[in-house]
């Protein structure tokens, strides 16, 4: 199982929980395991095509999964996933 | 804050105010991966460093600040449309006058619950609501 860490603005989802664990060989599975777990979760996620949304940002073990094979990396026992949606704006 | 506004000028810079409930324990510096004189994004590799240091500390995202080294100190609408965090404040620091910054902060929140259908403005954005706070020196 995968370590899931989840900044404050999506806890509201997994009833204040900050880390979840979640099943799957892959970020992928693992993302669609907690969507299934947590209602109102994949709408914060991805856009109405499936695909992540662009501004959130999700890492494995601390590098960008855009870094590494994007929602197929590979997933052992004990990785830690971190969503983490931007900070951005502009004058 | 205002050092770190200062020496990124003309490019807006960007970072986080952490500690407890509406106290500020430290300032966090982050990287506008942007470096632009109109836009911000926080380096998300700084983001993850953040969280972290709040999770060993038991802290939490007291604010989030930014510069707008030309303009007010008021969230624009790139600020409002890309909020996501309504828990913490957003701070403003405005360089229009170099010689006398202001700051203030806001909270920006959606103006109506992320399950049911959100408004939209003319450009099709959600509709944010934007509240001032108060923002107090020690």
């Amino acid at each position: 199982m995968a370590q899931v860490y989840l900044p404050t603005p999506l806890r509201r989802l997994t009833h204040g929980q900050a880390r979840v664990a979640a099943p799957g060989h892959t970020v992928e599975e693992a993302l669609a395991a907690l969507e299934r777990q947590y209602p109102g979760l994949r709408e914060q996620l991805r856009e109405p095509s499936g695909q992540m949304r662009s501004f959130i940002n999700v890492f494995v073990n601390g590098t960008e999964i855009r870094a590494l094979q994007g929602p197929a990396t590979p997933l052992d026992d004990g990785d830690e996933i971190s969503i983490v949606p931007a900070m951005a704006g502009g004058a | 804050m205002l050092a770190q506004a200062h020496a990124e000028a003309p490019n807006e810079c960007c970072g986080l105010l952490l500690g407890r409930g509406d106290v500020v324990e430290d300032v966090f510096p982050g990287r506008n991966i942007h470096m632009s004189p109109r836009t911000y994004e926080m380096d998300p590799q700084d983001q993850l460093r953040a969280f972290r240091l709040m999770d060993e500390r038991g802290w939490d995202l007291v604010g989030i600040y930014h510069s707008h080294p030309a303009t007010e100190a008021y969230p624009s609408r790139t600020d409002r449309a890309k909020a996501l965090y309504p828990d913490a404040r957003y701070i403003i620091i405005s360089l229009a006058d170099p010689d006398r910054p202001q700051i203030r902060a806001f909270r920006i929140v959606d103006a109506a619950p992320a399950s049911a259908a959100r408004p939209s403005d003319e450009a099709g954005d959600a509709v944010k609501v934007v509240t001032e706070e108060e923002v107090v020196i020690v």
